[in-house]
């Protein structure tokens, strides 16, 4: 440290000193955290493989969910909480694509800010599935792999913040409710506490649920991945890349070896099904897990403990978008250059 | 009994078959490491493929995984 200059010296401790304040700051909101819990218990979240409409009517004390608008054929459609959620993950993403426009604008490059982080990104993402792409097809296997890297990103994280899963909307219930604090006319606090007999209880719907835990998100994910990895190999191989599933031309010239083509083709289509199902299943299995765990641990270790499984969400998160990415861009190649290619 | 009973159980034996999983898992891992070792050039092409692989092995556990929530919160 003595071998330094002294203007770097005083811009270390300045930034020691900044960095202090924060940890303080964290200290402090620990604390209050930690008293604030011990005489007040917050609602614990609710854990249901379903979603909460957020558009419903109260009847005879029970909650009934109002359809947001009915399809012809499909029926009626709800207003989620994990559809808000995912709003709010597309306002975010939008956020950021404006502000790399802006910067980049110019046409010059910025090693600052938000330009910096997402090229970095960008740039171990793509050093890291180079070697299985091959070159001719970068261009357009790496848009869709980044863009799905990104989206599933923010959903997973954003699932972590605080307000998601208890704030929302307080509304009364006959039975297996909760007592309620009213703050003002229109601010409850429920708290853990059950409601007894003859008391006023009441139930939370949530406004937010992470939108990786729902099931219909990951599947609707996964069948437009799949669908695109199916596009990508009809650009690659014409329509002869449907002689994957059912190969007419072997069939026709050697009916002996034929009729294993058929069972070839047959096996390649489950192994298609068994994609959806592989992508949209690990990304809302690991998920959903992390929010039984967090919530579970809070029974078992009141507190320190739950901020370190909430770091560990982070990266399984982290992890989670770049095997769901990479999987796609592995597959979106390995439909690209299939040994059909060369008949 | 209980009818719950029957529900806690069932989602223990769903669990089982995590152990097929841990044994993949834990064979992918050793192979990587045994080509890692013999040639280090290959880290990052090994671990790419490595990283693969266990997703793979580990998405037959989620599976279970998923089946167990149904039957607890289902």
């Amino acid at each position: 440290m003595t071998t330094k200059s002294e203007n770097q010296t005083v811009s270390s401790t300045k930034k020691q000193n900044n960095s202090k304040i924060w940890l303080f700051m964290l200290l402090i909101l620990i604390v209050l955290n930690v008293l604030v819990v011990r005489w007040y218990k917050p609602v614990e979240p609710e854990i249901n493989i379903a979603t909460e409409s957020i558009l419903f009517h109260t009847e005879n004390g029970e909650i009934k969910s109002d359809p947001w608008f009915t399809l012809p054929l499909v029926g009626p459609v709800y207003l989620t909480n994990t559809t808000t959620a995912m709003a709010l993950v597309l306002i975010t993403l939008l956020i950021i694509a404006a502000a790399v426009r802006r910067q980049t604008k110019d046409g010059q490059l910025r090693a600052t800010g938000i330009v910096m982080a997402i090229e970095s990104i960008f740039t171990a993402l793509i050093s890291m599935v180079d070697s299985a792409v091959e070159e001719k097809w970068r261009d357009r296997i790496y848009p869709f792999f980044l863009t799905i890297f990104l989206y599933i990103l923010i959903a997973n994280l954003t699932k972590l913040l605080p307000f998601y899963e208890t704030f929302g909307f307080a509304h009364p219930v006959a039975s297996e409710g909760f007592l309620a604090d009213k703050w003002t006319s229109f601010l409850y606090a429920i708290r853990s506490t059950p409601a007894a007999e003859g008391e006023q209880g009441y139930r939370l719907v949530s406004l937010f649920r992470g939108a990786t835990t729902d099931l219909n998100f990951t599947l609707a994910l996964a069948l437009v991945t799949v669908v695109m990895i199916q596009v990508m190999g009809v650009q690659a191989h014409g329509i002869g890349y449907f002689n994957k599933f059912i190969n007419i031309r072997a069939m026709r010239e050697n009916p002996k070896s034929g009729l294993i083509q058929v069972f070839v083709g047959i096996l390649e289509l489950i192994g298609e099904i068994a994609k959806i199902a592989s992508f949209g299943f690990r990304l809302f299995g690991n998920m959903f897990a992390g929010m039984v765990l967090l919530s579970f641990l809070g029974y078992m270790v009141p507190w320190l403990v739950n901020a370190f499984i909430m770091l560990y969400e982070a990266f399984v998160g982290i992890l989670q978008a770049f095997i769901f990415a990479m999987l796609a861009a592995v597959f979106m190649s390995m439909a690209v250059r299939s040994e059909h290619s060369s008949s | 009994m209980d009818p719950l009973v029957g529900k806690y159980i069932g989602t223990g034996l769903v669990m089982l078959s995590t152990i097929g999983a841990g044994i993949a898992i834990g064979k992918i891992g050793s192979s990587a490491l045994d080509g890692i070792s013999r040639n280090p050039d290959t880290y990052g092409n090994l671990m790419t493929t490595m990283i693969l692989a266990i997703a793979f092995a580990e998405s037959l556990a989620i599976y279970s995984l998923v089946v167990a929530f149904l039957i607890l919160f289902g």
